[in-house]
């Protein structure tokens, strides 16, 4: 009969959605009050099943326990919130101030952005942690989308049995860059929907609204060269940095919000109105067939997490009591 | 006392962080299960908790400052997790009490029958 116990705490467990070493905490709690009822109800006469199902009568349903429990503990403090909100104000400053093609400034702010999310991801990956994590794989992915090129010569090179053009290191470095890349962004997603995909989708927040400016700027404008193209590029800027603080503003209700629900919404409703805003800005001849595809390209990369998410159960359940 | 419950549930909803916080603040420490019972016997049975609730409620005055929970094993070796009051959790507890006192006192006043119309 304590295995309904231990499926029922299981199933608590299973939606609290929280840091794993607060959840253990958060049951074992549970778990403490579940042995003193149950041997107040024997010492008053129950039987062990009655005793069992009278105690989880008087709890309450999982879900609901859940979704209190998670209320309590899902709300950041301000500090938190404050550290969520840096990276996007940082990028929105240097939009405003026409400076993200200052390779100094971008070198340092990769650094700081990579730094900080690789320091806070070993500390226990604070929530606050994610939107930096979404900053810190961004340089990798500029770079192997800028690279492809070379790529694909070198593709090309080694299917036809030619020698790979020269300087032949450097399809090599920029392949172990996007392998590594992509297999540290697949793996911080898993982990991050594991505990809850509204943090992996805060993770992926900068991506849709970035990705599209990114192709906007290689279409209209030769990177690295000075002159006309440059400035074609910077007229978007104020609209960028603009956007930057609309994603700082969601980060902000997702790190608050006492809820899931406003969480997921303020993400969603953010990264998805930013992405389609960003093509209506830079691509004169989108439509609304365009943005609606913007849309949903965006909702897709924010949403996408949710396939990793799910909770493993069982392995750990007859722990709970002793 | 009554053997059902016969009030609205967001009237002890609303109160029940003054419940925990003053029966904390009495017994110096308390723990989930200990203020549960407690305050099914002062109230005579009166006021019944979704127990489960209690839980989420006692981790908000945490992660609002106002009682400290630490783990503590007690004598036949079980592990608890008791609740200690803070300064900011006393201080919100008085301001309370003293609210609920005078709304309780306001009440009866009101509902007393006037003079003359008993």
């Amino acid at each position: 009969m304590r295995a309904e116990v231990d499926s029922y705490l299981s199933e608590v467990r299973s939606h609290l959605h929280l840091d794993p070493s607060l959840e253990r905490r958060v049951i074992g709690e549970l778990a403490s009050h579940f042995e003193d009822k149950l041997s107040d109800l024997r010492a008053e006469g129950f039987g062990e099943g009655e005793a069992v199902r009278e105690a989880l009568a008087s709890f309450g349903g999982a879900r609901s326990i859940a979704r209190l429990l998670y209320q309590a503990h899902s709300r950041g403090t301000w500090v938190e919130t404050f550290l969520a909100c840096q990276p996007h104000l940082l990028a929105a400053a240097l939009f405003a101030a026409h400076r993200w093609h200052t390779p100094a400034l971008l070198v340092l702010f990769s650094a700081a952005v990579i730094g900080i999310a690789v320091a806070g991801w070993a500390r226990g990956r604070p929530a606050w942690v994610h939107t930096w994590a979404g900053f810190a794989f961004f340089p990798l992915l500029v770079l192997g989308w800028l690279g492809r090129g070379v790529l694909a010569r070198a593709a090309a090179a080694v299917g036809a049995g030619v020698a790979i053009p020269a300087p032949a290191w450097q399809p090599a470095v920029l392949l172990a860059l996007c392998a590594g890349g992509s297999f540290l962004l697949v793996r911080a997603l898993r982990l991050a929907a594991k505990r809850d995909w509204v943090l992996a989708a805060l993770l992926m927040l900068p991506q849709p609204v970035f990705g599209a400016w990114l192709l906007a700027v290689e279409r209209y404008v030769s990177l690295g060269r000075d002159g006309a193209p440059l400035a074609a590029a910077l007229q978007w800027d104020p609209a960028m940095a603009r956007l930057c603080l609309l994603l700082a503003a969601a980060s902000a209700v997702a790190i608050r919000a006492p809820s899931r629900l406003f969480k997921a919404a303020a993400i969603l409703a953010a990264g998805v109105g930013a992405g389609s805003l960003i093509v209506k800005i830079t691509s004169a001849e989108a439509g609304l067939w365009g943005l609606a595809v913007a849309a949903l390209v965006s909702a897709g990369l924010l949403a996408a997490p949710a396939l990793f998410a799910g909770r493993p159960r069982g392995p750990d359940a007859a722990s709970w009591l002793r | 006392m009554a053997d059902r419950q016969d009030y609205d549930a967001d009237l002890l909803r609303g109160n029940t962080d003054s419940l925990l916080l003053f029966l904390i603040n009495e017994r110096g420490s308390s723990y989930g299960y200990e203020l549960i019972r407690e305050i099914g016997l002062r109230s005579r049975g009166y006021f019944r908790f979704r127990e489960g609730t209690v839980y989420p409620a006692l981790r908000k005055l945490e992660a609002d400052g106002l009682v400290r929970g630490d783990w503590r094993r007690a004598a036949g070796g079980q592990e608890r997790r008791y609740y200690v009051m803070t300064a900011k959790g006393r201080a919100l507890m008085r301001r309370k009490l003293a609210m609920w006192k005078s709304f309780s006192s306001a009440m009866t006043l009101v509902l007393k029958p006037a003079a003359g119309q008993g």
